[in-house]
């Protein structure tokens, strides 16, 4: 084995259970990893697989009465962290490794101000004077490109952005100049602009500084642009190690390629995903042998018996499959069969707005009057057709989620027209605009939190029947029944709770539930980001099927452009309030004419992109309070020329049914990306 | 031999994270819990066996054995007219536990249902509810308690009454709160995309969520109005004589502190460990309710 004394980090065989009322659940089982000088390590899983909580383990972050380590060693930097004293601890933590977490937001104290956080982690760790840990805090700024460190030192942590708090957090990690970072999801919560631009930094300040990284994600395509090494862990045991361009070209634990399979990136669009079946199994009872083996499709008798972690090939690459390298790595370009026929898009409109405008008082002065307006939509006109999935891109902020709330008649428009099937929503009363209300339904982002705990699902499913007036017990659970089943669930599973099921089959049960009135229209707020891949996957088979039997029409509104460009037929993208691009699909996202649509695509972490993807440069999102004046996007622009200070208008780019809301849309360079 | 189906290993147990064998495995973890559940079902007891256990009849007078010193005869002592102190302390938990209870229920059942329907109707009928609740907490409560019990006049009920009233904001503001919560869940919203009525989203939705800090806070409430009962019972505007009630007994026992030191010792330790009880155990279930606790 290559663990010695060169690694900094150093896990072998660690075994952690966490002690719970259902029982010791067996979060790490044998989990091996090595973190050398100066390298950037990935560490992949779905949720579930363990991946924080090595991470968490490194730095011994959970509580001590929370976990026990049941076997293995953990060292970092010779240090033996099972061992170790909780004063020896908190030397360790921050100046030899320090963490960045998920939320930057609730990992700032929201009391104190930036600059003081900063100098107050330097000096605990170093005997230097305030002055001093002022100067090295600016410094640290100005190194993340935080634009005027010294307004920033004074501000509060609520004063700044997502992706500057992220930037702040990671001068705080680095201030100390620590032998390793860990990085758990740092950039899960930004948009993708933000990330990349996170990304890059972590990259090169790590880079620069000779600093290893232990970068815990889910998203395979970020540790393709970032990490040198790759760990992809499942049910708390390591699967797959190895350089990240031969594990993601090579794959060879059928996990991984399963996974890599059930990407949307790498599939035909608007064919159904190549889904894993089946759970992650529940981590209650020792599992021998290969944990992924109820779901793997190569699995055999032999399966019963734990793998070893070896390599059968090159060294350093190495899988825990009794089979690797025996298993031929899946091929990205297949062609199904069109078993579902793509939903036959009518030309006709469902839902139409005309000029539509959302403004939103903010705070009122003792008159009443509002003292400032938030502009969340401005002047949107856009056509949902009978049949067609459209699919809405933009960044947190764009007024995605007002625009749904709008079309489903939740939010009246301050200016505009919808129309639902002619008829003008403004003049339909209370009890009419209820009925209509029938054809929309919605399906959010977290199942876990849009289904109420305390029902069973087959009350949660027939809600809509029961508002509307429904209230036979046994006819509820009929209708609930059939949608099970409709949805791929057990219809026998009705009288069971949410909290019994994963969450892919909770958003099957939300989707149950949207489907119960026969809707016409309904609205996808981000329906697979808070799944794993490879349920996502599952759930855009599921929806796509749905559309086909039952003719539905989606509004799917999505920050994943990979994930829209497969479902789509038609991608308007937002950006402060208004449409700045709309198309088909491959229009849209595979031809961009608008520049704010290429920044965000760039954005966009690549699997097969060999290059590092360029961090467009760091400026903030124009307030929606103040609108800019002209092209909004004009500041951020690369494109930015004589005529932008006046407003666009969205026009057809050449004669096709491509818009682009850019008078310059004509003139930008050909769009070479793959 | 053939693979074991993913349904049988991959779901998630059936057990649920909120049912009475949960409870009870979180309430053996917290040895202070523990203490707070043993001395309630210990006071719970003696209010349903007091007529077995207590050894003499509690308004059985001695006049011979007056302010009797406790001895084998009399654990606690005997007081004025020569009552046994230890039967009336176990027949006065009759009193002051149903009390406490029945405060706390009157209490809890209207703030609940008046602040989760301001919480989630909110605009000015909200606005105009909890004035008039910050109207009502801007009284010192326990003077108001005795305003109101003296207005109705003084005997238990009434006395139960005024205090119920005085504790039904606090109860309003907890119940606001977490309907206004629980109005921005998605699942609430989702009801409300359904065109559910209120009173539907409020019955089916905000009030089962809703209960588990309001719950919480009822069990602290307990110990705190057995409190404040025997304290207006000590002022003369709660129980009268010869009911035994622990604040009675404590208030008519206090003329005798220096001479006859049980005779309002053991009344006011009753009222002490059983309202301490009922604290752990509401402390131990706020820790538990607490959502970072759950399913540990």
């Amino acid at each position: 084995m290559q663990a010695g004394t060169d690694s900094i980090v150093s896990v072998d065989d660690l075994s952690l259970v966490f002690p719970t009322y259902h029982g010791d659940v067996r979060a790490l089982s044998g989990v091996t990893l090595d973190v050398r000088p100066g390298e950037i390590v990935g560490l992949v899983g779905e949720s579930g697989s363990g991946k924080s909580v090595t991470a968490m383990s490194v730095i011994r972050l959970l509580p001590p009465g929370m976990a026990r380590f049941t076997g293995g060693s953990l060292s970092l930097l010779g240090h033996d962290m099972l061992a170790i004293g909780e004063r020896a601890l908190e030397d360790i933590r921050g100046k030899d490794a320090s963490m960045i977490f998920q939320e930057p937001m609730s990992a700032l104290n929201p009391t104190i101000r930036i600059g003081k956080q900063i100098v107050q982690v330097i000096r605990q760790h170093e005997a230097i004077s305030e002055a001093e840990a002022k100067k090295r805090a600016a410094a640290l700024l100005g190194e993340m490109q935080v634009p005027d460190a010294a307004r920033v030192m004074r501000n509060y942590p609520f004063e700044l952005s997502g992706g500057m708090r992220q930037r702040v957090l990671i001068a705080m990690a680095f201030s100390c100049n620590p032998s390793v970072l860990i990085c758990d999801e740092p950039t899960t919560a930004l948009d993708v602009t933000v990330q990349a631009q996170v990304l890059a930094l972590i990259r090169e300040r790590a880079r620069a500084r000779g600093t290893a990284v232990l970068f815990i994600t889910h998203d395979l395509a970020v540790v393709r642009q970032l990490c040198d090494r790759v760990y992809v862990m499942y049910a708390g045991r390591m699967v797959e190690e190895g350089r990240t361009a031969d594990l993601l070209a090579h794959p060879l634990h059928p996990y991984t390629q399963a996974l890599l399979r059930s990407l949307p990136e790498l599939a035909e669009p608007k064919q159904p995903l190549a889904a894993i079946p089946g759970t992650v199994p529940a981590l209650l009872t020792e599992i021998k042998g290969c944990a992924f083996r109820w779901r793997c499709a190569h699995a055999v008798a032999r399966c019963t018996e734990t793998p070893p972690f070896v390599s059968p090939g090159e060294a350093g690459h190495r899988a825990a499959c009794w089979f690797a390298g025996e298993i031929a790595p899946p091929t990205p370009a297949r062609s199904m069969p069109a078993s579902v026929a793509a939903g036959e898009a009518t030309s006709e409109a469902l839902v139409r707005l005309e000029g539509v405008e959302v403004g939103f008082p903010l705070g009122r002065s003792w008159l009443g009057r509002p003292k400032a307006m938030v502009h969340a939509l401005n002047g949107v006109d856009l056509e949902i057709r009978a049949g067609e999935t459209l699919g809405i891109v933009g960044e947190s902020g764009c007024g995605k989620s007002t625009l749904a709330e709008v079309v489903m008649a939740l939010q009246k428009p301050s200016a505009g027209r919808i129309t639902f099937d002619g008829v003008d929503l403004a003049s339909l009363d209370t009890a009419a605009l209820r009925t209509v209300r029938r054809n929309f339904q919605v399906v959010f982002q977290d199942p876990q939190s849009s289904l109420d705990p305390r029902m069973p699902v087959w009350r949660l499913i027939t809600e809509p029947l029961y508002v509307a007036g429904e209230r036979s017990s046994r006819k509820l659970k009929a209708r609930a029944e059939e949608l099970m089943r409709q949805v791929g669930l057990r219809a026998d599973q009705i009288g069971r709770y949410p909290h019994e099921f994963s969450g892919g089959q909770r958003q099957r049960i939300a989707i149950a539930r949207a489907l119960a009135l026969h809707p016409k229209l309904v609205v996808l707020d981000e329906p697979t980001s808070a799944l794993d891949v490879s349920v996502q996957a599952q759930v855009l088979n599921i929806l796509m099927e749905l559309q086909a039997s039952l003719g539905l029409t989606y509004l799917f509104i999505s920050h994943n452009v990979a994930v829209v460009r497969h479902i789509a037929d038609r991608v308007a993208v937002m950006y402060l309030g208004q449409v700045v691009e709309l198309g088909t699909a491959a229009e849209v996202l595979d031809n961009p004419r608008h520049p704010y649509t290429r920044t965000l695509i760039g954005a966009v972490p690549k699997l097969s992109a060999d290059t590092e993807i360029a961090a467009p440069a760091a400026v903030d999102l124009p307030s929606n309070v103040n609108l800019p004046e002209g092209c909004f996007f004009r500041e951020r622009c690369a494109f930015k020329a004589a005529g932008c200070e006046k407003p666009q208008a969205l026009a057809p780019w050449q004669e096709s049914g491509h818009q682009v809301r850019c008078h310059r849309a004509a003139e930008l360079p050909g769009w070479a990306q793959a | 031999m053939s693979l074991e189906s993913a349904e049988a290993e991959g779901t998630t147990p059936a057990r649920s994270s909120s049912g009475v064998g949960y409870l009870w495995y979180q309430l053996r973890r917290s040895p202070l819990t523990m203490v707070g559940l043993g001395i309630i079902v210990v006071v719970l007891f003696i209010m349903v066996a007091a007529p077995w256990i207590a050894p003499y009849n509690p308004d059985k007078l001695d006049l011979l054995h007056r302010l009797a010193a406790p001895s084998l005869a009399h654990f606690f002592g005997t007081d004025e007219v020569g009552r046994d102190i230890f039967s009336r302390v176990l027949w006065g938990a009759r009193t002051s536990v149903t009390v406490g209870l029945a405060i706390v229920a009157i209490s809890m059942g209207f703030g609940t249902v008046i602040g989760a329907f301001s919480g989630l109707v909110g605009g000015r009928v909200d606005t105009l509810i909890m004035r008039f609740m910050d109207v009502v907490l801007s009284f010192p409560s326990f003077v108001m308690a005795m305003a109101l019990a003296a207005a109705l006049g003084p005997n238990l009920i009434n006395a139960m009454l005024a205090i119920a009233v005085v504790r039904i904001p606090f109860y309003v503001r907890l119940a606001r709160g977490q309907a206004l919560s629980l109005r921005s869940k998605p699942y609430v919203k989702a009801a409300m995309s359904f065109g559910a009525p209120r009173v539907q989203i409020m019955r089916r939705h905000i009030m089962p969520n809703a209960m588990a800090p309001i719950i919480v806070q009822a069990t602290l409430d307990i110990g705190l109005a057995i409190l404040t009962a025997s304290a207006l019972s000590f002022i003369g505007l709660g129980a009268q004589q010869p009911t035994a009630e622990w604040g009675a007994m404590v208030a008519t026992g206090r003329d005798y502190l220096l001479d006859q030191w049980w005779y309002p010792t053991f009344p006011g330790l009753a009222i002490l460990i059983t309202a301490v009880g009922f604290n752990l155990l509401g402390d131990g279930l706020r820790d538990m309710f607490d959502p970072r606790m759950r399913g540990r």
